[in-house]
């Protein structure tokens, strides 16, 4: 832990130095966020996100399927009543990762092929933007939404071991955890929805007509 | 007498696997081999876990270019309805075994006393 804190504090400050070295020797403007932002491809944002939006997902579903599991399993050796019943739980993570494949189809639906000055036109930088911010927004949504309805379903498992009539109680405040994924997957729809594919000249069109 | 060997009466843990004590006989050969899950709700598991992949995927590339006519913000919302149809089924059909088995275990045990 220490190497780390050591790492860091390093490495900050030789940026620190750095960066000041070239903004009082006059080549400051290296230091250009819009230049950065215009010059990296909308495909590369455009992809960021579609990976951003799958990638996040399945280690939220991942992580709720491995904490529900394996309290399933404790729970099912004391008590082997539980068995069709707690699956809920798993089949409820696995919506999770149905969500983040879904959007990851519909953001790759608008990633078309196109090059030269179409590329770097204002409707290309827009559907580059709006998939990477959709993208990130489904995956950090489904992560924590996974992990949430995981341990929902982790509680739930011990409860009815312990407890049948507990079941239903905790299954509701299940629903709500998942509903949390839902969310992320309406704006991130949303967001992407106005966006075009890359090179379709949407606004061109709307000046000739 | 610190060299005196240590005789032990009772059997190491392998000689007890060897020899079957005579009361367990009839156990070993009344064992219980049927699987612990019941055939049907392994098969149901399968179908919903294969239904939960195909239906919202299936439904989006079928609406995509048909109903909706390549507006995917829609076929994607849909596809996200049909995963929660799924789901909905999944907890319906897994309290309704539940209550069945409940009832069952219920009408044998009014069964035994009788």
């Amino acid at each position: 832990m220490g190497a780390l804190y050591y790492g860091a504090g390093g490495l900050t400050s030789f940026l620190t130095v750095v960066g000041l070295y070239m903004l009082f020797t006059g080549s400051g403007e290296a230091f250009n966020v819009g230049a950065f932002l215009e010059s990296v491809s909308p495909y590369t944002w455009a992809s960021t996100g579609i990976a951003l939006c799958i990638g996040l997902s399945v280690v939220g579903a991942a992580l709720g399927i491995f904490i529900t599991g394996s309290s399933i399993l404790g729970a099912g050796v004391k008590a082997p009543r539980i068995r069709t019943k707690n699956l809920i739980s798993i089949i409820f993570c696995e919506v999770v990762a149905i969500y983040g494949v879904i959007m990851a189809i519909v953001f790759s639906s608008k990633v078309t092929y196109t090059t030269g000055d179409k590329l770097f036109d204002a409707n290309s930088y827009y559907t580059g933007f709006a998939l990477f911010w959709s993208g990130l927004t489904v995956g950090g949504c489904n992560l924590v939404c996974g992990i949430a309805v995981g341990i929902n379903g982790s509680g739930a498992a011990l409860a009815d071991a312990a407890d049948a009539s507990l079941f239903v109680k905790i299954l509701v405040i299940e629903i709500f955890s998942s509903v949390l994924g839902l969310f992320g997957l309406i704006i991130g729809l949303l967001v992407s929805g106005k966006a075009e594919g890359f090179g379709t000249t949407a606004f061109l069109g709307k000046a000739l007509v | 007498m610190t060299s005196r060997r240590i005789i032990s009466d009772e059997k190491t843990i392998l000689d007890k696997d060897d020899h079957l004590s005579p009361g367990s006989g009839a156990s070993q050969d009344s064992s219980d081999t049927a699987p612990a899950v019941p055939t049907d709700v392994i098969m149901k598991l399968l179908a919903f876990t294969f239904a939960m992949v195909i239906v919202p995927i299936g439904s989006y590339f079928l609406t995509v270019n048909t109903i909706f006519k390549g507006n995917s913000t829609y076929a994607g919302g849909l596809a996200a309805l049909m995963a929660n149809v799924v789901l909905i089924g999944y907890v319906v059909v897994a309290i309704n075994e539940d209550q069945t088995e409940q009832l069952d275990a219920k009408k044998k045990a009014q069964g035994k006393k009788d």
